[in-house]
């Protein structure tokens, strides 16, 4: 092989460097100027490549390395939409809780509702019954008075009022010094009025049967009368008293 | 000399224009510049030998390049691209550093 032959001596070194001064001469003719041609191609080509390089890494890029990426990049995605989905339940529950909350504070405002009528420290409305029982002789006693609101909460009455008092649970009616009626310490002329809301298609029925309420007011000397409404209002309101000594069991 | 300065030129103008490589270029230009730079140095050292012709250095070189590109591309073709011009480039690599080492010999034996 040519390529390992050492050049024996300083002569044929000088050689060697004439040769190549003689080669590099430059001389116009055409071999010459293809030369150039290529080796000028040659070095565009290299610059070009290596600023191509340096302009995009995944141009230079082989198959194999763009499937490995395309490979993480897809995995890196199935990734992601898990986490989405993961938060996407979380959503889901807390929206859903939230929901439940709502469902629960509205039927907890229904039930406060119920309980303020039921207590009496609301006003209230609805279609209900205009009792009165007027007594000119102070013959009507409490007991009958007592058996005419017995009779309209047996029939349904939800709220009532007699005079300017709203009965509630711990209502009592008592008989007053001189002949009236005394519902919870306020003292009550007569005629009575009695204001009862419910359904008053039951309730005076339920007054007027026989031998009922509306007789023995009849019976004892006063006068009955009723009238239904269909929208009556009860302003009369408790103060609800705070208890001291219960507490609600947990 | 001529010869030299043209791949200078190259490279100047290449850093500065910054052409862009057509596509269907772009997978055989390392390889094209390898083996153009194999030729370079083989006829570097037959200048050396006082034997360079210009027509052998020209016909070599286009033929170095095409035929590099060319197994470039059957090896895309047969799905062997990667190692193809893996041993192409090792093969050329080999050439190189070997009249690297003559044209070494030749000249800096003192």
């Amino acid at each position: 092989m040519t390529g390992t032959r050492i050049p024996e001596s300083h002569g044929q070194q000088r050689r060697a460097w004439r040769n190549l001064r003689g080669t590099l001469a430059p001389r116009a003719t055409l071999s010459q100027l293809i030369v150039g041609l290529l080796c000028f191609l040659l070095g565009l080509s290299i610059a070009v490549q290596v600023g191509q390089r340096e302009e995009d890494s995944l141009q230079g890029a082989s198959q194999q390395e763009l499937l490995r990426l395309l490979d993480e990049s897809g995995r890196h995605v199935d990734s992601l939409e898990d986490e989405n989905a993961e938060l996407d339940r979380t959503l889901a529950s807390l929206e859903a809780g939230q929901e439940d909350d709502a469902a629960a504070q509205s039927a907890a405002a229904e039930r406060l509702e119920d309980l303020e009528i039921l207590a009496g420290t609301v006003p209230a409305e609805g279609r209900g019954l205009h009792v009165t029982i007027s007594d000119p002789a102070g013959s009507v006693s409490t007991g009958i008075v007592l058996g005419v609101v017995q009779e309209l909460r047996n029939a349904g009455a939800e709220v009532l009022q007699i005079g300017p008092v709203r009965v509630i649970a711990s209502t009592s009616i008592t008989a007053g010094a001189d002949g009236g009626i005394v519902v919870d310490g306020t003292e009550i002329p007569s005629p009575y009025v009695i204001r009862a809301i419910g359904d008053p298609t039951v309730m005076e029925p339920a007054l007027k049967i026989p031998g009922g309420a509306a007789d023995s007011v009849s019976s004892a000397g006063g006068t009955f009368t009723v009238r239904a409404e269909d929208e009556m209002r009860i302003d009369a309101v408790r103060e609800l008293a705070e208890p001291t000594h219960s507490q609600v069991v947990k | 000399m001529i010869a030299i300065i043209g791949l200078l030129l190259g490279v100047i103008i290449g850093v500065v224009l910054q052409p862009d490589v057509p596509v269907f270029l772009q997978p055989y230009l390392p390889i094209a510049v390898v083996a153009a730079l194999d030729t370079l140095a083989g006829g570097l050292r037959a200048a050396l030998d006082g034997a360079f012709d210009s027509h052998v250095f020209i016909t070599s070189f286009l033929f170095n390049v095409l035929i590099a590109a060319f197994l470039v591309f059957l090896g895309d073709q047969l799905g062997v691209g990667a190692q193809l011009s893996t041993a192409v480039i090792v093969v050329l690599g080999i050439r190189i550093f070997s009249n690297a080492a003559a044209i070494r010999r030749r000249l800096l034996r003192s």
